[in-house]
């Protein structure tokens, strides 16, 4: 395990708190949604007036049926949008209060894990999963070092020269996630992390989500696979239409 | 920085090059060109001032001649800023006037004047109109020129060559400018999802701008380099075709080391507008996006 891995236990699993209402920890929630509408250009709303908190160190499912705007919420959650209207917080931080050139020092610590995988394809596998710890300037021996380590981990250790095309679906998901958490960031989002691969890669790929998050890392995963979801007990946001249907408590 | 460049190559890399080779072919021709055009002129002034030349008409009676002469010499020593005089031989008027009426030599039925070369001392200005007068008394129809008038035109030929080569060199660099803009975008359009993906990862605009510019810099310094080496390798090609020419008709090209300096300078200067505007078009990129 690596030291980008390795961390102090999170706090325990919470489930969603309603909105409006501050959760019981004196630090506040990771993650505060409060009317937040989303529309690309001048087109219809994707996301309306949803509201939502997230409790630092849970793991939520993000489901909903193809289309239903999870991935433009997990886009506001990553920062690479903006809401139209409503107010998202992060980490404490009302994002409409940042200015622009203290946004990536926040995205800096989410990690996000795209369903087509977004790796670089003419770098290697060692390469694309040491970005995040080369964006913030880290000696290059302990990159090396703590990619070998989290590519060991994800068991990928024999990889780290081949080019992502040489790779699996799933080896490249592996990859995409190692990325994801080299730089050992708070929240780490995944968007159907499931989706290009069988089930059997598809549950060990969740068992290592689920393995950080018991690190202490806040995570939250979309997908529609709502027979891999029913196998590891986390409550459940459910989406449709671009509004949130239903809070689910972790099933039993 | 030690991480290998994040944008894999593009239809840019290969268009770059060649935009930029044209552009520096282009700018080191004119340079050259206004280069030799001020070596030429500064040699022509350089050798014109300092001096002066007086014609006198050849009476057809020779011993009028020779007195005419004698009393032009004396004149001109008494004149204040002259240091010499020299009255210039049969060879001396047949070298001058060689490449006008051919080797044969003289027809001595052509009405030549005499030429007196005057020397003059460092920074002498003799009073012309003065001179003038006096030569006119002892021989009359002498001339006097201090060749101000040559000088004074040769000095505008290079200042228009200047200003003609300045135009012409504003113009590659609008050019050039346009064309890296162009790219880049098209650069950014290309690699967006790579772009997009180095955001969300953290990186700032800076980071994703110096990309770019890394890539700016490689292809232009490639296409500048073969541009400003094509342009030599014609210019010395027009100088080994025109060889056998009179240096008088077309001078050859002669530069001094700090004019080759110059002129190996433009790749360099090319890649680092290159660079600069990359710069300066991804960080307004993407400062409009968000």
């Amino acid at each position: 395990m690596t030291a980008a891995v390795h961390g102090e236990a999170g706090p325990a699993l919470t489930g969603v708190e309603p909105a409006g209402v501050e959760p019981p920890s004196e630090a506040g929630p990771l993650v505060a949604f409060d009317d937040v509408s989303l529309r690309y250009g001048g087109g219809p709303e994707i996301l309306r007036n949803m509201s939502f908190r997230l409790a630092e160190g849970s793991f939520h499912f993000l489901i909903g049926p193809s289309g239903a705007g999870k991935s433009s919420l997990l886009n506001l959650l990553c920062l690479a949008m903006a809401p139209v209207s409503g107010r998202v917080a992060l980490f404490g931080h009302d994002l409409a209060t940042l200015r622009r050139s203290e946004l990536p020092a926040m995205r800096r610590r989410i990690g996000m894990v795209f369903q087509d995988f977004r790796l670089i394809e003419h770098l290697s596998v060692l390469d694309n999963v040491a970005l995040p710890l080369r964006l913030i300037r880290a000696p290059e021996n302990q990159v090396r070092v703590h990619v070998s380590e989290l590519l060991a981990w994800v068991g990928l250790a024999d990889h780290l020269h081949a080019l992502p095309a040489t790779l699996s679906g799933g080896q490249q998901q592996r990859v995409a996630i190692a990325r994801a958490v080299i730089a050992h960031p708070r929240l780490v989002l995944a968007d159907e992390p499931t989706g290009n691969v069988d089930d059997t890669v598809g549950t060990r790929l969740l068992f290592l989500l689920h393995e950080l998050n018991k690190q202490g890392t806040t995570v939250v995963v979309a997908t529609h696979n709502e027979g891999l979801v029913a196998r590891f007990p986390h409550p459940q946001l459910r989406i449709g239409g671009g509004t949130l249907r239903a809070v689910a408590a972790a099933a039993a | 920085m030690r991480m290998r460049l994040l944008l894999g190559r593009d239809p840019t890399g290969r268009f770059l090059p060649w935009m930029v080779a044209f552009m520096v072919f282009l700018a080191t021709l004119a340079s050259i060109g206004a280069m030799a055009a001020q070596s030429l002129t500064e040699r022509w002034t350089a050798g014109l001032s300092g001096s002066m030349t007086v014609q006198l008409p050849r009476p057809l009676d020779e011993t009028e001649r020779g007195r005419r002469l004698d009393l032009t010499l004396n004149v001109l020593k008494q004149t204040p800023g002259v240091s010499g005089a020299e009255i210039l031989s049969e060879a001396q008027m047949r070298r001058l006037l060689e490449p006008w009426i051919g080797p044969e030599g003289l027809d001595p039925a052509l009405p030549i004047p005499d030429l007196i070369a005057v020397t003059l001392q460092a920074g002498a200005e003799p009073d012309l109109d003065g001179l003038r007068a006096r030569l006119a008394a002892v021989a009359p129809g002498a001339s006097a020129d201090d060749h101000r008038a040559w000088r004074e035109s040769v000095g505008r030929l290079a200042e228009r060559v200047r200003l003609v080569t300045a135009v012409i060199l504003a113009a590659v660099l609008a050019a050039a400018v346009a064309t890296v803009v162009f790219a880049t975008r098209t650069g950014l359009a290309i690699h967006r999802r790579v772009v997009e993906l180095l955001h969300v990862l953290g990186a700032e605009d800076r980071f994703v701008a110096a990309q770019f510019q890394i890539q700016a810099f490689r292809l232009a310094s490639l296409g500048g380099v073969a541009g400003a080496a094509a342009a030599i390798g014609t210019v010395f090609g027009t100088e080994l075709a025109v060889g056998q020419v009179d240096p008088m008709l077309m001078p050859h090209l002669s530069l001094d080391w700090q004019q080759w300096a110059g002129l190996a300078l433009l790749p360099l200067a090319a890649a680092l507008v290159a660079t600069a505007t990359a710069g300066f078009t991804v960080l307004r990129a993407l400062g409009r996006a968000r």
